[in-house]
């Protein structure tokens, strides 16, 4: 049974349609690929998941272990095991990366704060962080790579059942690839998360190979399939899915 | 406005108020002169509306001591961030209760030949504070000539030359029973070379009816000297807070003045510090989170009398409910001020529709070679940035509270440990509608 099912999803933004009928699925340990050209959709099925301000679903739901999450706020879908890797993450001046990073580890692995401040030791060194990043204000003066990092790790802190990452491949350097590979083999692996991970390149498969993969175009999956069709659209280009 | 207008005494009074007290004489005339101030003053209403209302007559009746139960105390030291257990730790502390100064302790620090005395006994004892008391603050604007007039009770401290403190000295005011009004006069000389850091609380252990607070604190920092001076301020209830302070830092010395801002329901903060020698520095900078309808002024002001000195006047406000908050800083280079350097900058946040900063800065310059500048920002919480907290699972209030801790942290984190502690408490609990 799928984690997260999506059923023809429609959503307006701006009172523009962007998505238009999105059906999609994502189980318990699986890692699927959302491909697809720029303005496909891809960030705004991922801000819509997640409940953001001003992504207004017209029709279709979204389904959490068979529960409709659509309606609930944000944090609601926090706490039932949804978690996302954005791409443009905010500063947040004044909060400390150890201190957030914490917080978070405790309510959702529900440790002490001794074994928090280890796990998240942990989770900081497995995606190439310095340890020093624990005393810097949150995303503040850093580099893109180190907040791409800094998300997987808000992600593995968050324990999910469905992790949702929006081009943690972009912008990082071979070595941060390899530490963001790690990241979601542990949360497949370990934790048995559901990932979804919307890339442009298939650069991330040398290090995680995808079980099912998705193709969007105008807002709608116009094609999915196993693994070898992120080869066909790394060897043919998005043509080869356009109708 | 006559003084016997607002409060209904005469300079005969003032003067059977410091004989009563047995003052020595010079403390009667500073007064009487505060007195002839008064009468010549323009008007300040966030001022003379509330003086009117202390009540004069228990001033001018002399003190008495208080008996202050044990709980309360211990409440009103928790407030300010101090474990009661931890109390016999800190290296030196007072209390004031009222305008009697009902406990002061020293311990190694007295072998330094620091002092920590009442005042009230301190302008008989020792000569030092002629010089020095009510020659730093003089009767220069209402609020000053108010409190030179009615001051009772509070502090003496004296930091002899060469002599470092490594940590905070505290003073603790509490205001008990209701109506009850505070007049306390602190000084502070830090003698060349010398340091201390001077943490001042005022927390009011019950919901007191009304009171006015009228505390003053004067400061000298002497040649290369270094002073850093906390207030804060947390009263419940309707307390009216009208601290008024003056500084002045010699050659070399370097002045941190920081008054903070919790509670009370009007709050007007008068802070100015005179850069008398080559290249002495201030940093004034004024904290507050405003809630409900708090009404809440900051006059601050550094002026610039001898070349080479640095200033900054800072404020970091947030205004929560209907709330309203306004700012003037001011900064003045007096002729021969050469090279001085001046920051002005405000940060508020503003957490509703309803609430209100203002911000009148003041930039005087007699002299070419100085460059001063300001800055202002008032902002609302970035919805993109509450967000991005709600999907960690925090819920809106949450992380609303988690952004403005961020907004004050660079104030926080430079304060003693134990007050960073309560100060992020009182935020958190602020924001929680509490």
């Amino acid at each position: 049974m799928a984690r997260l099912r999506v059923e023809g999803l429609h959503v307006k933004v701006g009172g523009r349609e962007v998505l238009r009928g999105v059906n999609l699925e994502v189980g318990e340990g699986e890692v699927v690929y959302l491909l697809g050209p720029n303005g496909a959709g891809k960030s705004t099925l991922i801000y819509t998941v997640v409940g953001w301000e001003g992504y207004v679903v017209e029709r279709g739901g979204i389904l959490f272990d068979s529960r409709r999450i659509e309606g609930l706020p944000p944090e609601e879908r926090a706490k039932l095991g949804v978690a996302a890797g954005f791409q443009t993450p905010p500063e947040l001046e004044g909060v400390r990366v150890g201190v957030l990073l914490r917080m978070l580890v405790e309510r959702f692995w529900g440790v002490s704060s001794l074994e928090a401040l280890k796990l998240v030791s942990n989770f900081i060194s497995m995606v190439g962080l310095p340890s020093s990043v624990l005393e810097r204000e949150y995303n503040v003066g850093f580099s893109g790579g180190e907040r791409k990092k800094l998300e997987m790790v808000k992600v593995l802190a968050m324990r999910p059942k469905i992790a949702l990452l929006d081009e943690p491949d972009s912008g990082v350097d071979v070595d941060s690839l390899r530490g963001i590979g790690e990241a979601i083999r542990y949360l497949r692996e370990e934790l048995g998360t559901g990932v979804l991970v919307v890339t442009h390149l298939a650069r991330l498969c040398r290090f995680v190979k995808p079980d099912r993969a998705y193709v969007m175009l105008g807002g709608r999956i116009v094609k999915s399939g196993g693994p070898e069709l992120v080869k066909m659209i790394e060897e043919k280009g998005y043509s080869a899915v356009r109708g | 406005m006559r003084v016997r207008e607002i409060l209904g005494i005469s300079r005969s009074d003032i003067e059977e108020l410091s004989r009563k007290r047995g003052e020595p004489e010079w403390v009667t005339r500073r007064r009487l002169e505060a007195y002839d101030a008064l009468e010549k003053l323009p008007p300040d209403p966030a001022v003379d509306e509330y003086v009117r209302s202390l009540d004069v007559e228990s001033i001018l009746a002399g003190t008495t001591p208080v008996e202050v139960d044990s709980e309360l105390w211990e409440l009103a030291v928790k407030r300010l961030g101090v474990k009661p257990e931890e109390l016999q730790q800190l290296t030196g502390y007072s209390v004031t209760v009222d305008n009697r100064t009902i406990e002061v302790q020293l311990r190694a620090l007295r072998e330094r030949g620091v002092i920590l005395a009442p005042m009230d006994e301190a302008v008989k004892k020792y000569s030092i504070v002629k010089d020095y008391m009510f020659r730093i603050m003089r009767p220069d604007t209402r609020l000053a000539a108010y409190h030179i007039m009615l001051w009772a009770g509070g502090v003496f401290v004296y930091v002899p030359e060469g002599v470092k403190l490594p940590n905070p000295l505290y003073g603790v005011f509490l205001i008990t029973g209701e109506g009850l009004k505070q007049t306390e006069h602190t000084l502070i000389i830090v003698e060349d070379n010398a340091s201390l850091t001077w943490v001042e609380g005022c927390t009011a252990p019950v919901k007191a009816r009304y009171s006015v607070h009228l505390g003053g604190l004067e400061a000298w920092v002497g040649r290369r000297a270094k002073l850093d001076l906390y207030s804060v301020e947390n009263w419940a209830g309707p307390v009216h807070h009208r601290p008024v302070k003056r500084m002045i830092v010699e050659e070399g010395g370097v002045l941190n003045a920081t008054p903070i801002a919790f509670g009370g329901e009007t709050i007007l903060v008068e802070e100015a510090a005179r850069l008398v020698g080559r290249g002495a520095s201030a940093k004034l900078q004024s904290v507050a989170l405003l809630t409900e309808k708090r009404w809440s002024e900051s006059r601050l002001e550094v002026v610039h009398e001898a070349p080479g000195g640095k200033s900054e006047i800072l404020s970091r406000v947030v205004v929560k409910d209907e709330a309203f908050d306004r700012f003037r800083g001011k900064l003045v280079a007096k002729r021969g001020a050469k090279g001085s350097v001046g920051r002005m900058s405000c940060n508020t946040l503003l957490l509703s529709e309803k609430a209100v900063s203002e911000t009148i800065p003041a930039l005087e310059v007699e002299d070419n070679d100085v460059e001063f500048s300001h800055e202002a920002s008032v902002g609302r919480l970035s919805t993109e940035k509450l967000y991005y907290l709600r999907t960690m699972g925090f819920a809106e209030d949450e992380a609303a509270s988690l952004l403005v801790q961020g907004f004050f942290e660079p104030i926080f984190t430079a304060l003693p440990f134990d007050l960073a502690v309560e100060a992020r408490k009182i935020v958190e609990l602020a924001l929680k509608g509490h």
